[in-house]
């Protein structure tokens, strides 16, 4: 028996809607849109630009803000080693993150942390989230730059963006958020002017994995001053070089565009599944993970106690795949860094799973799946 | 009004109908679309089981072990992943690389940042033929010298170094060899068992796969060691975080597997096409072929043409997909980096085409674009004051 998937924070299947488009820029509309000396190259150009369009209006960005990656990994890295070379230039040799951001914005950080940098890692509260007033107390006049997640991707919890925003009005300190969880489905929270780079990641929205963005903002006429990692060809303006993969940037544009049009519709269908999950689950007695009031739709993260979440997994993979953490670490036995941060010990993150859905999930036999977690005990 | 005869096959490539049929089964709902590191489910084992299958395809079009392979975004990316990786890792033993003038942007940019990093580079003048001067080389190696960047196949002029001998040398002298090998891979055959090459970047889109896909053969005996230049989750042993995309993954492995078995045929296939329209060109007064004439792989031709400004050569063939040279700096106005290097003059650069062939190109579009370009050539010429003095007797007025 096929489980139904309920690990959508970890990848999600591509939007029908977008297939067909994909699949016409990789066998129809393939030029390269460097080759200027062509039609085939042109209409690339052509899709690029639409699809920078379409990225740029989900955030209010404008379409020279936009710069396509490989993904939100190479986003994160971007805009955080990106800014090195300023830092080190203006003597701005101080970062702030919290405990529970994703590897791919811990690593680059511990890497600037070895060149010299001084990175201030803020602990979260019981529900998962930052306070705000922790980020303005860590503040300093060499504060180059405050990365926070927009969502986490373990727990779903909203970070408060906007009240961060707020407290870096008066500060210099470029403002960076991984957006990864959150583009295309939080959405007004990114259309914050005061957010500097915002990373997105294509394939938690319905587009295909490989692609993704960085949003750089202007202040005034000034751009974020990003140094390239990478260098050769010129693409991107010269930010991000490499043959430009037209059929995943079109693809991302129209899933962006989708995110948008579909989205209360889509948060509708997430919140019912979510209810039925909660009353079926209900009686188990489930200790729910972060303050609910700021979990998204579509993600639960839950124990219970005295079940561990491996043993919940095995027994459960005939009806549900689910999983007990990010996927980049999920072949790795430690217990989560970001439950562990939110004050659990070792058998309390060890015993939370992961369970999160779109809103095209079939229906789960819930009734079910609480059976089976009862026969556990 | 029909599309434009495409003959732009190096700058890219349609992904292979048959490849994006593999790919199209990684992508929705019922296919196989989970998150290959997710190990606590079987959609995610199925990713991973395919992203596997597809590294074996690419180290065997290589004779390479898959455990030498390391995904990457792209050439581009697999480029600056051997050039800085390999110098950061080894800079206590030197900061000294060689490279050569006509190498791919994506080679020499990264080459001019570690330059600011504090690095030497050595830029080789190529042969008029293209091809690397092994005695050149051998002198331009130092105590302090950490890798050798050469590319197998040049993207403008199709000319094929000869990797063997230029390994052989690195080799003897311990010194890391990095290879381009974008434009070669899956048109000339590799034995990474014989080759004495340490690090080989490969393109998918190149190859009738995706854009978007690439990889870096890293030799494992012996042992080379790279630091890695994206943080962040741990894929790829660490050397390169990110989501690995399995359909792009798969659509890469795909293609190399195709272009390994048609590869003898195909290549006769486009020889003799390119040779038909070399004839044809050639039948044209004042051309000039550019690269060597023997060692070039059989899909590229690079003509320059003398008293016609290309510029305008390319407007009057607008039903026909050609290119000045690489399509990363087709923006520039500048003449060709690499036809310089080859001693060309600038009007005989400016005035060059690369005619790239590949998989769907047919006879009779080598006909017709032959009766083109021979068309156009005469009536620009009529127009061309340089054509004027040439017939007036003054010579090769374009060489100097």
């Amino acid at each position: 028996m096929t489980p139904i998937y309920l690990d959508c924070n970890a990848t999600t299947p591509l939007e029908p809607e977008v297939r067909d488009i994909l699949l016409r820029f990789l066998t129809e509309e393939f030029g390269n849109e460097g080759s200027r000396t062509h039609e085939y190259g042109v209409r690339a150009k052509q899709a690029v630009q639409k699809a920078r369009d379409q990225v740029a209006v989900v955030v209010a960005a404008k379409r020279d803000e936009v710069i396509f990656t490989s993904g939100a990994t190479e986003s994160n890295n971007l805009a955080i080693l990106g800014l090195r070379a300023a830092g080190r230039e203006q003597g701005r040799r101080h970062v702030i993150i919290t405990a529970i951001e994703h590897k791919a914005v811990l690593e680059p950080c511990a890497a600037l942390e070895q060149e010299g940098f001084e990175v201030t890692r803020l602990p979260v509260t019981a529900g998962g989230f930052v306070d705000p007033a922790a980020i303005r107390a860590a503040l300093r006049p060499d504060t180059l730059l405050v990365s926070i997640m927009q969502v986490n991707n373990e727990t779903g919890v909203r970070q408060p963006i906007e009240a961060i925003a707020e407290i870096l009005k008066d500060h210099a300190a470029y403002f960076h958020t991984d957006a990864a969880q959150g583009f295309g489905k939080d959405i007004e929270t990114l259309r914050n002017p005061r957010i500097d780079l915002i990373s997105i990641s294509g394939h938690k929205i319905y587009a295909p994995k490989g692609i993704g963005a960085l949003v750089m903002r202007r202040r005034g006429y000034d751009r974020p001053p990003l140094r390239p990692l990478v260098y050769g060809g010129g693409q991107e303006r010269g930010l991000r070089p490499g043959t430009l993969p037209v059929a995943l940037i079109v693809a991302l544009g129209a899933a962006a565009e989708i995110a948008v049009r579909d989205h209360v519709k889509r948060r509708q269908a997430c919140q019912k599944i979510r209810e039925r999950a909660l009353q079926a689950l209900a009686p188990l007695d489930p200790k729910l993970t972060g303050d609910q009031s700021q979990v998204m739709d579509h993600v639960l993260n839950l124990a219970f106690p005295g079940l561990d979440s491996e043993a919940l997994m095995v027994a459960l993979k005939d009806f549900i795949a689910i999983s007990n953490g990010s996927a980049c670490t999920s072949s790795s036995y430690t217990p989560s860094h970001v439950l562990k941060a939110m004050g659990m010990d070792d058998d309390e993150a060890n015993a939370c799973v992961r369970i999160s859905w779109r809103h095209l999930t079939p229906a789960v036999d819930w009734d079910a799946v609480a059976n089976r977690i009862r026969t556990l005990r | 009004m029909r599309p434009p005869i495409y003959l732009d096959y190096a700058a890219t490539t349609p992904v292979d109908p048959r490849v994006a049929e593999q790919m199209c089964r990684y992508l929705t709902r019922d296919g196989v679309f989970g998150n290959p590191s997710s190990r606590s489910h079987a959609f995610g084992r199925a990713a991973a089981q395919a992203v596997e299958a597809a590294r074996a395809q690419v180290a065997a079009l290589v004779n390479a072990d898959p455990d030498e392979i390391v995904w990457t975004s792209g050439a581009t990316e697999s480029n600056n992943l051997a050039l800085k990786g390999a110098a950061h890792y080894y800079s206590k033993k030197g900061r000294h690389l060689v490279t050569c003038k006509t190498e791919h942007k994506a080679v020499l940019d990264p080459c001019r940042q570690l330059e600011r990093e504090g690095w030497q580079v050595s830029y080789l003048e190529p042969e008029p033929t293209g091809l690397v001067n092994l005695d050149h080389l051998a002198a331009a190696l130092r105590p302090d010298t950490v890798l050798v960047s050469i590319m197998q196949v040049n993207n403008e002029t199709g000319v094929i170094q000869e990797l063997a001998a230029i390994g052989r040398l690195t080799r003897e002298r311990g010194v890391l060899l990095h290879v381009d090998a974008a434009q070669s891979a899956g048109k000339v055959s590799i034995d990474l068992a014989a080759l004495p090459v340490d690090l080989m970047s490969f393109s998918a889109h190149k190859v009738y796969g995706p854009k978007g896909a690439g990889a870096l053969y890293v030799r494992r005996r012996p042992k080379v060691r790279l630091e890695a230049q994206l943080h962040g989750g741990g894929q790829e042993h660490g050397l390169r975080a990110g989501t690995l995309a399995t359909h792009q993954l798969v659509g890469m492995g795909a293609a190399v597997a195709i272009a390994q078995a048609e590869m003898a045929a195909e290549a006769a296939r486009l020889l003799a096409l390119r040779e038909r329209l070399w004839q044809g060109i050639q039948a044209i007064e004042a051309v000039y072929l550019n690269g060597d004439p023997q060692r070039r792989a059989p899909g590229i031709l690079n003509v320059s043409f003398g008293g016609v400004d290309g510029e305008a050569l390319r407007a009057a063939l607008r039903d026909i997909a050609v290119s000045s040279g690489s399509a990363c700096t087709s923006a520039a106005a500048e003449p060709s980096h690499v036809l310089l290097a080859l001693g060309r003059s600038k009007p005989l650069a400016r005035s060059a085409l690369r005619f790239s062939l590949g998989r769907f190109t047919t006879l009779d579009e080598i006909d017709y674009t032959v009766a083109r370009v021979q068309a156009a050539v005469t009536q620009l010429r009529e127009l061309s004051p340089l054509w004027e003095r040439y017939l007036e007797g003054m010579g090769n007025v374009w060489e100097q």
